[in-house]
């Protein structure tokens, strides 16, 4: 029988083949699915560590850093944050990483595995903002009041702080406060109760404003307006609640020029009917400027709008 | 052939349990990425005018909205709190023709603050 060869053992140099291949693949399986869950937990713990942190921003960069570490703990007692990083005023970025040690990897000299995840989060200011909107994020709203831009430059430090606003009819480009009317208002009862309604929200002034698609030339109230009791009355039931303010950059007699929001809480009201006797104090209102997070999707890139207070917030990497 | 008949359902075992670890690494993948989604979910349901637990629920796939829990760990449903979501799934390794069988839970957890 030459040329016939014994086929003893045959099995065994496959067997030794097939159980080294099926090791390794183990160790694939395992080792590397231990690795991408660990990764996929990092950038979670990441993502919320620089979702937490940038709502601090940017006005408060020290609690942005400790609010990312506080919500990185909460996340995971393993993950480490390896840095946070602000690479401008209104962003925050978040490195965090986690050892894994693998079974099968010890074996081949792999004692462990770091995985490593990086997350960055910008705020903006909001820039179209609706009751519609709002309404369903709560109960502040936009009313008929606005803010002039040389007044809410005093944030960040006014963040807070008890501020005084005096709407001068005589001058809308020059007062810290004004109050708008979409579509116009006139100095008749009819339009007053229009004011009453929209500063009590029944009905919450209609349509979006703010420069990304919204208005953004509105309508100034005249004094005959604002005088009497419709107005002063509703601003006062509005004591101790926030309202958005649509900050304005340019206003004539006629008309405001809206150029972002900024929240403010009213404390106080003085309101009298317009005189030259009582100009620039006729009236009054006295409040704090707060921050606010609004509903709407940050811009997809940095205008570099200024932001006074009323923000959206959102990953960007 | 006779020592391959042998070895053969050894290897087919190990074949099995393969597949089932990584079905259960899969899995856990995929509670892990529930979590965040749903916790992500809470965050924002203030700017949908939606109870948090229940934009929670709604943003995860439906295997596993039983075992969802969502809880606020300051007791303050207010913006700048955390919200907690914790997702838990039974996983299961059987083995065909042993009597072997192992089997536990996968719970993932995510936090994040209400905006």
């Amino acid at each position: 029988m030459r040329g016939v060869r014994r086929e003893d053992g045959q099995s065994l140099v496959f067997v030794i083949v097939a159980m080294t291949s099926f090791v390794l693949l183990m160790a694939l399986v395992v080792d590397v699915g231990l690795w991408l869950q660990t990764q996929r937990k990092v950038q979670s713990v990441a993502d919320a560590a620089a979702l937490a942190g940038v709502q601090s921003l940017p006005f408060n960069q020290p609690q942005a850093d400790a609010d990312a570490r506080a919500y990185a703990q909460l996340n995971s007692r393993d993950a480490a944050i390896d840095s946070v990083d602000f690479p401008s005023g209104d962003t925050i970025s978040v490195q965090a990483s986690e050892r894994v040690t693998g079974f099968f990897s010890s074996l081949a000299g792999i004692t462990s595995v770091t995985a490593k995840a990086h997350a960055a989060a910008r705020t903006g200011p909001a820039e179209l903002l609706s009751n519609a909107d709002l309404q369903k994020a709560g109960s502040t709203v936009i009313t008929p009041l606005v803010v002039n831009e040389s007044a809410a430059d005093c944030l960040p430090g006014c963040l807070g702080i008890d501020v005084t606003l005096r709407f001068d009819d005589a001058d809308h480009r020059g007062s810290e406060l004004g109050v708008m009317c979409p579509g116009g208002c006139g100095s008749t009862g009819a339009s007053r109760n229009r004011l009453r309604g929209w500063i009590n929200c029944s009905p919450c002034l209609p349509g979006s404003f703010g420069p990304a698609g919204g208005t953004v030339d509105v309508a100034a109230a005249p004094a005959g307006a604002t005088n009497g009791g419709q107005v002063r009355g509703a601003l006062q039931r509005r004591v101790g609640t926030t309202v958005i303010l649509p900050v304005f950059d340019d206003a004539n007699s006629a008309s405001y020029h809206l150029a972002a929001f900024a929240a403010f809480v009213l404390d106080d009201v003085s309101w009298r009917n317009d005189s030259p006797s009582c100009r620039p104090d006729c009236k009054v209102v006295t409040g704090r400027f707060i921050t606010y997070r609004a509903p709407g999707a940050l811009a997809s890139t940095d205008t570099g709008a200024p932001d006074y207070g009323v923000s959206v917030v959102g990953l960007t990497t | 052939m006779v020592e391959f008949a042998l070895v053969l359902p050894v290897l087919v075992t190990i074949v099995f349990v393969l597949v089932q670890i990584g079905l259960t690494f899969n899995s856990y993948l995929r509670v892990t990425d529930a979590a965040r989604v749903a916790a992500r979910a809470a965050a924002v349901a203030r700017f949908n005018g939606q109870d948090p637990c229940d934009a929670a629920q709604a943003a995860v796939p439906a295997e596993f909205r039983a075992s969802l829990q969502c809880s606020f760990p300051n007791s303050s449903e207010q913006p700048g709190n955390p919200v907690e979501v914790t997702i838990t799934q039974g996983w299961n390794i059987d083995l065909p023709l042993l009597p072997l069988s192992k089997s536990g839970t996968l719970s993932s957890s995510s936090t994040e603050r209400l905006e």
